[in-house]
């Protein structure tokens, strides 16, 4: 038995125990936690057909990951313990080199939290400002899991905010092939320290600064390069400015490498900006955001990406602005909107030597009507890459009808069309969903997608998936999947998340107490 | 897959159900987080004190926008009795600015608050997917959770919250009699 195994052991019978023993102790003393396990058993058909079938090979894995979370007076500690079997009997990755861990600790926290001082010790998320000089998250659609183990302290008066952290940042990918990957795997040794203090001023506005210095370990010819990375940010917000009708955000960062060609790539120091107006007139909603990103290539950064909420957009090199506009029609329940927004970027040389321009059209809207028993949304969106001359077009519906009671139907249809004079995209995504409130829901999803290269075979995909979410008590959630599903935002049986491709079988039970 | 590999999974998953199976108490985890004015809030400047209302939800969850609007009937209904509701937005750091827009799009007045690093809702619900909505006890003990939304789940909480605000406004003697309410709800208290 490891020393760190049989730490985890005692650590988890320590504080299961604990209760009891500090029950009688201590009236205020809190136990809560949440437990969730997750089997998948990913067996594509066609996964020999792959480009890389590493990654796309057959797998079983079987997840669980306990939290525990203590909280005394002001005292707080947190746990999370996980267990990892795994097998990938005909191809595994030789750089991940285990395939199983048990009683792994695998996240942990304990601090101080009280009124103007939060001191924290272990593992932690951070961001600053808008995201734009420090993001270290977990990733649900990039399947990556980032956060920093080290320090941190924050301080809070009326008139000043302040924060300061130190640490190496872990990554971890989970639910994949390469679940068992450690630091060490993905050659990723880097270290962060950062501070953000934001001054609160009379007629609510806040002035912020933020600073992070990142050292970045990379494997080079087979030995370790490290660079100095640099960024700085002021970001500057008023709230509620003329009786609540006006808010404005902007923020400028910088960012700079310790050398000309970090770990041997042509990389500039950046420069940042993203800034936002908001003005609310009544039944009108209006959101204008610009942004200015050049050579924004930090690791730990995700700046707005001021476009369609759920697409992840360029974002080393763009600029441009975006308008949204929404109407609410109270006396009928409908809300009409539309946003568009042009950007191109800075046209720099490329490493190839020549200069690469792009510029990016995006228009789209929609109108949401409610009524008594049904529900339904539609949307049209219009995206071109000018340069590339690329479209992209997405409609989308979206219908609810309560039958009668707790039992409704949902049916949701989305159609994708992506045209390049290479060649051109046909996505369809549809899923329809049976629920009885609050136990029950019962989705059945169907996506296609057909491809036509010119020169080429017209190829076709077909996602086929059935899926059952289950509440039968309270606290305790079953939600078994087979079949076939895209990547991406899934928002199904009333509920959301983001998962990788996935063909085969999927169980996960999540229960908190 | 080795059959110590099967062995170990499952010890941590007894792990994981023994607080259940010992009756462990429901405690909501403890938390201070922004609001949007940049103040903030702790959870245990209300526990024991009211009925509590937590509802995760993020712009871009188009579930949570059709649950919202109900929570917030529910929070106008019942906010002169006590109830206490927050409304706990999972959008990261880099989709704050559409935060506010959503809020008065739809005319929500309940207090929003922020949880941009995902920090609360891991210690709620395990796979964090959204919405997810919490209802608190005047005793300071988690009544009920739903995951998702389905239409008519918004009764059910109205119940729950109507049942907890009685108990609330009864003396301690007879607070127990309302027990029976949840059972006739389908809901069930921990």
């Amino acid at each position: 038995m490891t020393f760190q195994r049989f730490l985890c052991i005692v650590f988890s019978l320590a504080l299961l125990s604990a209760p009891t023993l500090a029950g009688t102790l201590f009236d205020d003393f809190k136990l809560s936690g949440t437990f969730e396990s997750q089997y998948w058993n990913h067996d594509p058909n066609d996964w020999t057909d792959g480009e890389d079938p590493v990654y796309e090979g057959p797998y079983t894995s079987w997840e669980n990951i306990l939290g525990l979370n203590l909280d005394w007076r002001s005292y707080f500690a947190e746990v999370r313990l996980r267990s990892m079997q795994y097998t990938d009997p005909i191809h595994y990755d030789p750089r991940s080199r285990e395939h199983e861990t048990d009683f792994e600790l695998f996240k942990f926290a304990a601090g101080y939290r009280g009124e103007w001082l939060k001191v924290t010790g272990g593992d932690f998320y951070k961001s600053y400002g808008r995201g734009l000089v420090l993001f270290v998250q977990e990733d649900k659609e990039l399947n990556l899991d980032r956060s920093i183990r080290g320090g941190s302290v924050d301080l809070t008066t009326r008139w000043i905010d302040f924060n300061i952290f130190g640490g190496d940042i872990r990554w971890h990918l989970f639910k994949d092939l390469l679940s068992s990957m450690t630091i060490e795997d993905f050659n990723i040794k880097d270290r962060a320290v950062g501070a953000r203090a934001v001054g609160h001023l009379p007629f609510n506005m806040n002035l912020g600064a933020s600073y992070v210095a990142v050292k970045q370990y990379e494997i080079i010819r087979d030995k370790y390069e490290d660079e100095d990375l640099a960024l700085g940010s002021v970001d500057f917000q008023i709230a509620g400015l003329f009786d609540g009708m006006l808010d404005l955000y902007t923020e400028y960062a910088e960012l700079k490498w310790d050398s000309e060609e970090p770990f041997g790539e042509d990389l500039d120091d950046g420069k940042a900006l993203y800034s936002s107006i908001t003005l609310y007139a009544g039944p009108v909603t209006i959101l204008g955001e610009y942004k200015d990103y050049d050579f924004w290539a930090s690791r730990y950064s995700r700046p707005p990406t001021a476009d369609r909420d759920d697409e992840i957009a360029e974002t080393d090199d763009i600029r441009g602005p975006r308008i949204r506009v929404d109407y609410f029609l109270a006396s009928t329940d409908t809300l009409f909107y539309v946003s568009g927004s042009r950007f191109d970027n800075h046209a720099h040389e490329t490493s190839f030597g020549s200069v690469f321009r792009n510029r990016i059209d995006h228009l789209y809207g929609g109108i949401e009507q409610k009524w008594d028993n049904l529900y339904a949304h539609v949307t049209y969106g219009y995206k071109k890459y000018v340069t590339l001359d690329e479209i992209h077009r997405r409609i989308t519906s979206d219908i609810e009808y309560t039958i009668v009671g707790n039992h409704s139907i949902n049916l949701y249809y989305e159609y994708k069309f992506t045209g390049n004079p290479g060649a051109e995209k046909d996505e369809h995504k549809s899923y329809l969903t049976y629920s009885i409130s609050p136990f029950l829901s019962v989705t059945a999803h169907y996506s296609k997608h057909i491809i036509q290269q010119t020169g080429k075979n017209r190829t076709e995909d077909e996602w086929i998936a059935g899926e059952i979410s289950t509440t039968p008590i309270p606290a305790l959630t079953l939600m078994v999947v087979y079949g076939k599903l895209p990547p991406g935002l899934i928002c199904s049986g009333g509920q959301c998340r983001i998962a990788p491709e996935f063909e085969g079988i999927q169980a996960s039970l999540s229960y908190r107490f | 897959m080795q059959h110590s590999g099967y062995l170990k999974g499952f010890m941590i998953v007894l792990l994981g159900i023994i607080p259940g199976l010992i009756g462990q108490a429901a405690n909501p985890p403890l938390f201070e987080l922004k609001n949007l004015d940049g103040g903030s809030y702790a959870l245990q400047d209300d526990l024991g004190k009211s009925v509590i209302v937590l509802d995760f939800w993020a712009t871009w969850c188009k579930p949570c926008l059709r649950e919202l609007p109900h929570i917030n009937t529910i929070y106008e209904k019942y906010r002169e009795k006590g109830l206490k509701v927050y409304a706990i937005s999972v959008d990261d750091a880099s989709s704050t600015s559409s935060i506010k827009p959503t809020l008065k799009r739809y005319s929500f007045t309940m207090p929003i608050l922020l949880d941009p690093n995902s920090d609360v809702i891991r210690k709620y619900n395990a796979n964090r997917n959204i919405p997810f909505l919490v209802i608190i006890g005047s005793d300071g003990q988690i009544v009920r959770d739903f995951t998702g939304y389905k239409p008519g789940d918004e009764k059910l909480v109205e119940e729950l919250v109507e049942a907890e605000l009685a108990k609330m406004s009864k003396p301690e003697s007879t607070a127990g009699q309302s027990a029976p309410k949840e059972a006739e709800t389908g809901g069930q208290t921990e």
